[in-house]
């Protein structure tokens, strides 16, 4: 049961991590890199849901097999914020360059 | 009712109905031309994804997935797409595109390699667990909410600050950027 969900997860890692590294569009990247956070926090889940520690088991302590789910609440939180700053960034550069390609955002190289 | 085995196939049965829609819909995130169906394709990753988590006992966070993914995040991204011009025009890749698709691939099967090889301490051995455990992860599991916020509040009270924090200056930092000159 796991390796099903290992396997989804590494499955969905490998395409936001293509559209990231392949992608002009920085809308694109920025959906991609969503796409990553989802892997890691379906990764994370299966993880406590399935695998365990025996050291809590013998103290007692149950809670712990909660705690990829909090480890999952942190990166919806952080991917709030990160999408939120992202899409301020990219309509500004919108505004000031009239393009969403980052291939194009070579000012300083000339 | 059901043995044991059946009950595995089921499961097994009910994730796959679940995962192939999702394995689809980010594969056509990044293979739609249209960048606005790449979108709507997300959404429905994320629509699945949530099922995925009920599917793992986890409800508070397929809510939460719900609400802050379809409800909010989506809804950024396709603010951000149509204040962009030139929807039609494509999603063009760059001139890594052979080369980033061999690396992610690689990536896959690295990541398969080592997931496979791995011996997880798999809790679904319950020989090794004793009744009294089980009964506690059942209880635990019916009725998970409370733990998860006693968690917040007690285990992981600095990084439930820090977040906070950071979702504040998140919000300060987009409002600022957004803003624009103070003369129009």
């Amino acid at each position: 049961m796991l390796h099903n969900y290992l396997f989804l997860s590494a499955f969905i890692f490998s395409i936001g991590l293509y559209g990231v590294l392949s992608k002009k569009n920085a809308i694109t990247i920025l959906m991609c890199v969503e796409l990553m956070l989802n892997a890691i926090n379906i990764s994370a889940v299966a993880f406590s849901r399935y695998v365990f520690n025996s050291y809590h088991l013998v103290n007692g302590d149950f809670e712990f097999i909660l705690t990829g789910q909090i480890l999952s609440m942190f990166v919806v939180a952080v991917a709030a914020a990160e999408i939120a700053i992202g899409v301020a960034i990219l309509v500004t550069v919108y505004r000031n360059r009239q393009t969403v390609f980052v291939t194009e955002g070579n000012k300083l190289k000339y | 009712m059901f043995s044991d085995f059946e009950l595995k196939l089921t499961m097994d049965f009910v994730f796959w109905i679940i995962a192939i829609p999702i394995m689809f819909s980010s594969l056509m995130v990044v293979l739609s031309t249209n960048l606005f169906r790449s979108a709507l394709f997300l959404i429905f990753t994320f629509v699945g994804v949530a099922f995925i988590f009920i599917l793992l006992r986890a409800e508070f966070l397929a809510i939460i997935e719900i609400l802050v993914y379809v409800g909010a995040i989506s809804v950024l991204i396709i603010f951000a797409i149509l204040m962009t011009k030139n929807i039609d025009s494509g999603n063009p890749s760059n001139s890594f595109n052979k080369l980033s698709m061999f690396f992610s691939a690689l990536v896959f099967l690295i990541l398969i390699f080592v997931f496979s090889i791995t011996d997880w301490n798999i809790i679904q051995n319950m020989s090794l667990i004793d009744t009294n455990s089980t009964e506690n992860i059942k209880n635990i599991y019916s009725n998970s909410i409370p733990h998860l916020g006693k968690l917040l509040l007690t285990d992981f009270v600095l990084a439930f600050e820090l977040a906070s924090v950071l979702l504040m200056a998140a919000l300060i930092g987009g409002l600022y950027l957004l803003k624009g000159d103070d003369n129009d």
